[in-house]
Formats: C-alpha cells, sequence, structure tokens
C-alpha cells in the first residue's frame, strides 16, 4: 500500500518536471584572442516542438555560421543550437540572455561574460588552445571592422606558420579538402629540437575521419597535442585541425618526414545522426583520402671544434643554470642534497646527464636526473641534477662551481654555464659516542694553567732524506751473495780442501820419491800418499796393522807382502845405511813408485 | 772578487732561513683556517713527495681540524711508519687516536720501551738486519777458510740474532692490515651485509685489523674492545 502511494506521488511530481523546457547556454572559451573564434551552444531540451532560441544583440561579434542537431528519446526532444562567432572589439563583452519559447512560455539563459585581449598578449598565453587560432589569415572582406586580414608574406609570422598558410594557399583554391605540412626547420643540427606541423583543412562537413601520422628513422618523435583554427582561402572559410610534434634529429645527414593522410567520409546523410547516435554509419557519402606533402631535412652534424668537455649533447638557447643544496646547515654525517638545474629551450630530455664532483671530505651518492617541461611554456624544459652528499667531517664548505655547456645554433657556437658555488656549514656531529678528552685543566701552582692540548703544527718542509738504512733495505739480492759465498767458503774449507789434497796425493808421491835423497824421503812420500788417499797414518801403527788396512782396503795379499818388503827395506835402511847409498835410493824410490802406481790403478 | 764572494756567501746565509719559513700555499690555506683547501693542496703535494712522512702529518693535521679524527689518525699513521722518532708525529697521534678512545700503546708497556721498539721505522730496521747479516757472513767466510775470529763471528751473531728478533716482532706487527674508521658510527655487523644484525656501533678514529674482505664489506678485530665483526669498506680508511 505504502508502495503504490510513492509511486503515485512520484508520478504526480513526475508529470510537471516532463513538461518542463529546459535552455542551457555554454561557450566553448571565455578568454580568446581578436584572432580566435568562439563557439556558443545552446540546448534546448523538452517535449515536442521548440523554436529556434532567440540570440541577443551581439554588438561585439560577427556570427557567421550556425549548426543544430536534434535527437529524440521518448518523445523528449532535445535541440542543439551552435553559433560560430568572432570577437570585433576588444575588451570585455557580454553575451546576453538567450531567449527560447515554448507553449507559451519564455525561458531565458544567464549573460555569460567573455574576455577579449589583442593578439599576442598575456590572455593569449593564458589560453593556449585559442592562441592555436592566431594564424588564421581572414583575407576576406566579410567585414571590414574584424581584425586585419593576415596575408602570406606577413613578416611578423613565424616561419612554420607562414609555410603552412602558403602551402595552404596553394591548394586551397582548388580542393575542399587537403592537407599540408611543414617543420620549423629544414637544416637542423643532430640534438636540435624542431617542430614539425600537420594541419588538414576542410571546407564542408565530412564523417569518419582517420588520420595516419607521418613517420621518420632516426628522429626522437614527441607528439605535443593538436590545435583548431580557420583559415579563409580565395573566399571560402576553411577550417583545420593541427598536428604537431617535436623531432629530435639523432643522426645527421639527409632525412625524409613520410607524408601523413587523413581518410574520410564526405557528403550529408539523412541517416548520418541516427548512426552516430546508435553507434553505426550513415554509409551514403563518398570517401576520400588527403596526403600531405613528404618533408625532406639535412641534418648537420655539430661541430667538433671547440666542443668543450663539459658538453653533455644539449641543443638549444637561452639556457641558465642554477645550484642549491638542501638543507644549508647538517650535522657531521647527515645527507644533504645538491641540486644543479638546468632551464632553457633545447633537448634536455636527450642529453646526457651532468656527473656532479664529489667534494673533498664529502661522500657522494649520484640520484637519477628529473626532467619536466615548464608550464605554458611547452617549448622550456628543465633538467634537475642531484646527489646526495655526507660531510665527514664539520667546517665551513663551498660546494664547487659546476661547468654545463650546450650548442646554440643560431650562432653555431658553444657556449659553457657556470653554476653559483653553494656555501654549506657543517658542524659537528653529535649523533656519536665520541668522546674527547683533552686532559683536566689544572692549576700548577706556579703560574701556568694548562688550558687545552692541541694538535702540533704543521711541518713547513720536506721530511729529511731517508737514512742509507733504508736504502740497505732494498738491497736484498746482497742476502743471497752472502750466502752463496758462505757456501763456497764451507765447500772449500771441508770437501773440496780434502778431495783436492787426494787428487793430488799421487802426483804429489811422484814428485817426492823422483828427487829423493835418502830412504827417508822415500818412507815420508809413501807415508803421505797411505795417509791421503787410503787414510792409513804410518807412523802410529805397526807395520801388521798397517798391512791388515791395506787389505781392507783391497789389496791383494801378494801385495801387501810385496809393500812389507818394500817398507822393511826402507825401516832398515834408514838406520843402517848400505855401501851402495845412492843408488839403492834411486832404485827403492823407482820400486816405490811402481808399487804406488800398482795401488792408484787399482783404486781407479 | 773576494768581497762579491763573501756578500754572496752571507746573503746566501742570511736567505735561507727565511726562504726556509715562508709558507707554502697548502700552509697558508691551513693558517687561514682553509682546512678543506689545505687539504686539497696537500694531496697534489703528496703526488709530488710520494710517502713523505711530513706531508702526510700536514694532510693529518688538515683532517683533525675538520673535525675528522678517524682520516687524522690514518694519516698520522702513515706518517708514524715512515719515521717513528718523530716527536711531533707522535703527539698528534696519540691525540688523534685519543679523540676516538684509542691509545698508540698499551698502558701496561713503558712508554720507553715503546718508543726504543719504534725507534727505527721498518724499513730502517731491515736495513740493519740485513747490513749486520752481511757483515757476519763476511766474517763467518773468514773464519771458515782461515779459521781466524771466532770471538768476532760469535759477538756479532749475538748482535745479528738481537737485530733479527726486534725485525720479527716489527714484521708480525707491520704486515697486519690496519685500518682507522673514518665514517662519523661505523656499524659491526655479524656478517658481510645489511641484512645482519648490527652488533656495535664504533666511533672514528677507532685502530682496527682487517682479516677478511667479502664484497664491500671487511672483516675487522677492534683491539681496543677485543671484538670483531664485519664492516662497510666505504666506512674504513686503510693505513
Amino acid at each position: 500500500m505504502i508502495k503504490k502511494l510513492l509511486l503515485c506521488v512520484f508520478l504526480l511530481a513526475a508529470v510537471p518536471l516532463w513538461s518542463q523546457v529546459s535552455v542551457i547556454a555554454r561557450v566553448d572559451k571565455t578568454n580568446l584572442t581578436q584572432d580566435d573564434e568562439l563557439t556558443l551552444t545552446v540546448e534546448v531540451s523538452g517535449p515536442g516542438n521548440i523554436s529556434a532560441p532567440q540570440l541577443p544583440s551581439l554588438p561585439a561579434f560577427n556570427v557567421y555560421s550556425r549548426q543544430t542537431t536534434q535527437a529524440s528519446v521518448n518523445g523528449r526532444s532535445t535541440y542543439r543550437f551552435s553559433y560560430t562567432m568572432v570577437p570585433r572589439v576588444i575588451g570585455n563583452a557580454t553575451i546576453g540572455e538567450v531567449t527560447v519559447t515554448s507553449q507559451g512560455k519564455t525561458y531565458k539563459t544567464q549573460p555569460i561574460e567573455i574576455h577579449i585581449y589583442r593578439s599576442g598578449t598575456a590572455g593569449k598565453q593564458a589560453n593556449p588552445a585559442s592562441s592555436a587560432a592566431t594564424a588564421n589569415p581572414t583575407q576576406t572582406n566579410y567585414d571590414s571592422s574584424f581584425a586585419p586580414p593576415v596575408t602570406h608574406s606577413n613578416a611578423s609570422l613565424p616561419p612554420l606558420e607562414k609555410e603552412l598558410i602558403n602551402q595552404a594557399y596553394k591548394k586551397g583554391s582548388h580542393e575542399a579538402f587537403f592537407m599540408v605540412s611543414a617543420v620549423d626547420n629544414y637544416r637542423p643540427y643532430v640534438n636540435q629540437p624542431i617542430t614539425l606541423a600537420v594541419r588538414f583543412y576542410y571546407a564542408s562537413q565530412f564523417e569518419e575521419g582517420h588520420y595516419n601520422k607521418p613517420s621518420v628513422s632516426n628522429f626522437f618523435v614527441e607528439e605535443k597535442g593538436s590545435v583548431e583554427g580557420t583559415q579563409q582561402i580565395g573566399g571560402q572559410l576553411f577550417r583545420y585541425t593541427e598536428m604537431r610534434y617535436l623531432l629530435i634529429p639523432a643522426a645527421p645527414g639527409e632525412a625524409v618526414i613520410t607524408a601523413a593522410n587523413a581518410t574520410f567520409i564526405t557528403g550529408s546523410s539523412p541517416f548520418a545522426l541516427f548512426g552516430n547516435f546508435f553507434g553505426f554509419s550513415g554509409g551514403m557519402g563518398e570517401q576520400q583520402m588527403v596526403e600531405s606533402s613528404p618533408v625532406k631535412l639535412n641534418v648537420r652534424p655539430l661541430p667538433s671544434a671547440g666542443k668543450p668537455a663539459s658538453f653533455y649533447g644539449a641543443v638549444g638557447s637561452k639556457f641558465t643554470l642554477t645550484a642549491k643544496a638542501e638543507p644549508a646547515k647538517v650535522e657531521a654525517g647527515e645527507t644533504v642534497a645538491w641540486t644543479v638545474t638546468v632551464q632553457g629551450i633545447g633537448n634536455l630530455k636527450t642529453s646526457d646527464d651532468l656527473p656532479l664532483p664529489a667534494p673533498v671530505g664529502f661522500e657522494a651518492y649520484p640520484a637519477a636526473s628529473v626532467f619536466g617541461t615548464l608550464p605554458n611554456y611547452s617549448s622550456r624544459s628543465y633538467k634537475i641534477f642531484k646527489t646526495v652528499l655526507v660531510p665527514a667531517s664539520s667546517g665551513t664548505y663551498e660546494l664547487p662551481a659546476v661547468a654545463w655547456s650546450y650548442f646554440d645554433p643560431s650562432d653555431a657556437t658553444y657556449k659553457t654555464l657556470y653554476s653559483p658555488t653553494v656555501p654549506l656549514t657543517v658542524t659537528p656531529a653529535t649523533k656519536t659516542n665520541r668522546q674527547v678528552d683533552f686532559g683536566a685543566i689544572t692549576d700548577t701552582g706556579k703560574g701556568v694553567q694548562r688550558l687545552e692540548q692541541d694538535i702540533t703544527y704543521l711541518k713547513s718542509t720536506p721530511a729529511p732524506k731517508p737514512s742509507v738504512l733504508v736504502t740497505l733495505s732494498t738491497w736484498q739480492a746482497l742476502n743471497w751473495v752472502i750466502l752463496v759465498l758462505l757456501g763456497v767458503c764451507v765447500f772449500i774449507a771441508s770437501v773440496g780442501r780434502k778431495s783436492w789434497a787426494k787428487k793430488q796425493s799421487f802426483a804429489q808421491a811422484k814428485s817426492t820419491l823422483q828427487k829423493a835423497k835418502t830412504y827417508e824421503d822415500i818412507s815420508d812420500a809413501v807415508a803421505t800418499y797411505f795417509a791421503q788417499k787410503l787414510h792409513i797414518t804410518t807412523g802410529s801403527l805397526p807395520l801388521k796393522e798397517i798391512l791388515h788396512r791395506l787389505e781392507q782396503r783391497g789389496c791383494t795379499p801378494a801385495e801387501t807382502e810385496q809393500f812389507a818388503r818394500l817398507w822393511q827395506t826402507w825401516e832398515a835402511a834408514r838406520f843402517a845405511p848400505a855401501a851402495n847409498g845412492e843408488t839403492g835410493v834411486e832404485q827403492q824410490a823407482q820400486k816405490a813408485l811402481d808399487y804406488l802406481k800398482l795401488l792408484e790403478e787399482k783404486r781407479k | 772578487m773576494k768581497t762579491v764572494f763573501a756578500f754572496l756567501t752571507a746573503a746566501l746565509v742570511f736567505a735561507l732561513p727565511l726562504a726556509a719559513e715562508e709558507l707554502t700555499p697548502a700552509a697558508k690555506l691551513y693558517h687561514e683556517g682553509r682546512f678543506a683547501e689545505a687539504l686539497s693542496a696537500y694531496e697534489n703535494e703528496l703526488k709530488k713527495y710520494p710517502n713523505d712522512p711530513f706531508v702526510y702529518y700536514n694532510i693529518g693535521n688538515c683532517y683533525f681540524e675538520m673535525g675528522s679524527a678517524g682520516l687524522a689518525a690514518a694519516n698520522y699513521y702513515r706518517a708514524f711508519q715512515l719515521r717513528p722518532r718523530d716527536k711531533e708525529i707522535r703527539q698528534n697521534l696519540s691525540m688523534a687516536l685519543a679523540a676516538g678512545g684509542e691509545k698508540l700503546y698499551s698502558e701496561d708497556i713503558p712508554p720507553a720501551l715503546h718508543k726504543m721498539f719504534f725507534y727505527l721505522s721498518y724499513t730502517e730496521l731491515k736495513g740493519l738486519t740485513q747490513a749486520l747479516f752481511w757483515i757476519w757472513g763476511l766474517v763467518c767466510a773468514y773464519w771458515i777458510l782461515k779459521r781466524k775470529g771466532a770471538r768476532a763471528v760469535v759477538l756479532l751473531g749475538l748482535v745479528l740474532c738481537v737485530a733479527g728478533g726486534w725485525f720479527y716482532a716489527r714484521h708480525t706487527i707491520e704486515t697486519e692490515t690496519l685500518a682507522v674508521v673514518a665514517a662519523p658510527v661505523a656499524e659491526l655487523r655479524s656478517g658481510p651485509g645489511k641484512n645482519f644484525p648490527a652488533s656495535a656501533n664504533i666511533a672514528q678514529g677507532h685502530l682496527v685489523t682487517v682479516e677478511d674482505k667479502k664484497d664491500n664489506w671487511y672483516k675487522v678485530v677492534v683491539k681496543s674492545q677485543s671484538i670483531s665483526g664485519w664492516m662497510e669498506t666505504s666506512s674504513l680508511e686503510k693505513i
């Protein structure tokens, strides 16, 4: 029951709302220049037929076109009346009340305030979209009081605008749809940003437009948005849509920007509105395609002569360099952000980062650079280079000036900027557990009071030359020489000396025996040979023992017996000399020599 | 002619002390309190006079005045290693170490003994030991060949043993890799990474012995505290 009552109340309330007429007036911009166009849209919705709205007196504007669209939903119609206007005067203007009469009732809209500025003033900057219409070359005679006609030879226009307008004049005299493209610099340097503009002009309506943008290799391409505007060509008003691109050449040489094109359907269709409304195409017009001309460029290399070390690839103009440290006062061990900002017109986005040096006494941690575009200045950009510093000790520092260079294409020279030095105060760290004790301040009682101990002053001269001991320490090879010398001496003193004597024993014995005058000489020569060669000391041993040792050293019994006979003969002759003195000595010496030869051969 | 010569000699004699007292650019900066700039200048001088103990000493002074006792101690220590007899180097090193709670030598060691032990630098001691060895070798060679001078051999051998022992003791100290904590506060961790917990905060100026290295971490022993752990290489200054 309650639900039914609520439904009745709702229906009773809805009937007057349903029969009510609503009128809304709005403009696409409230700030514009005298070269801009303004679109006033009046939207009227209500039941049944609705008459066209009555515009107020508009002394500040010229209305030169009107469009009407209609849509109906469940018997309620919505009419949209669009008026395209251009301002006639500079200053504040008011679009007064728009009046609509329906079923005997009159509906009025609120007045709208409009601000019209002179071309090229701050108002233009405040609304970049409207500024695009400044290229409007209204070379017509439809209103002489309106803005002065802009001809294609107007020298005040930027080169890109002039180029586009000139191309449009050539095509617009015999085509209703066409496309032009141009760049603001046909001979850029590597890394020098240039602007490519593609404009699609149309003098009548079209549908289902599809745009294919141009392509180019070896360039960084960035879309910079689109603007719309109008241009009078041969007495006919053309509207255009302009697409802008920022191009940065990456390599020198010839380059071609391919043609852009657009496909669309021309002609009006009675079903077009329904097609738009219900999402299908009218499909009754003719499909067309227009395309721009390719653009040829000659990219010049950057001159290698005079290229500074601080050049990181930036090409442009009007750059400035600033620097700061945040915070400007820190404790030792705390972090400081040192930033250097470069700003100007150019390709900062593609240039390399500026490496900030680590000042003495600081640890540096470089951070990634930040790139951005200045608001309201699409051509001006900035890049912030940052490094985080950690001072190791307290003191007053000055972060150094940093050099940064760029190439200025206007005069084809490299220019170097220096960031300002940045003062930085570092106070002693309070977050350490360092405890310095310089000793207690005590009164000695003798008129001297020790206040504070400090380090001793600088050494004003280089240190004296190192002592000779330092030089000696480098002669390490001598250690080996001494070791070798000791080795040689030991060898000579022990092994070498005995071996030599051993080798020389027979020769010595032979020499002695050949010179022997007495039996004693013979005995001594043989005894020396025995001692050196056979290690038998004959002087302290009895004959029997000598013979025994000879046998131990490999002598046969016959040999030992022979030696025994000889030895006894020599001994006897020593103590009882024979009559045949010298002859006997020579014979015995020869026998002794023969015996020693026998032993020598045997030992070999 | 004699008069001219005498005049020139006198001028030279009087000019020498004046020239010696003239401040170098680095000393001038130091004198004006511009320690950071003086430090940079002395580091340039070090390239001109490598291993000059006085330049290390002056660098240490700059760091000390800038409040960085750790880096000051490291540079004083380098000067001390090259010229241990210098009183001023010893004094400043003691002060820089004291700022970090360290001492040049233990209280158990008599100062005179420490001074004697460090009277010669390591290279000087090495040169002395080598020279003694050469002399002893020659005397030995003579004795071996001629069997004369046995007393000299024994006497020199004893001296060589003393010098050799002294050199060996110094060698064990010198071959240790020493470092000084240069960061204001360095964390001692249980492993080579920040994921390991910090066991101690070590103030700058502390002497440590480096035992191992892994990536950017040193394994160290803080001798005065008898603790060990891992420290970041950036927080230490190797001597």
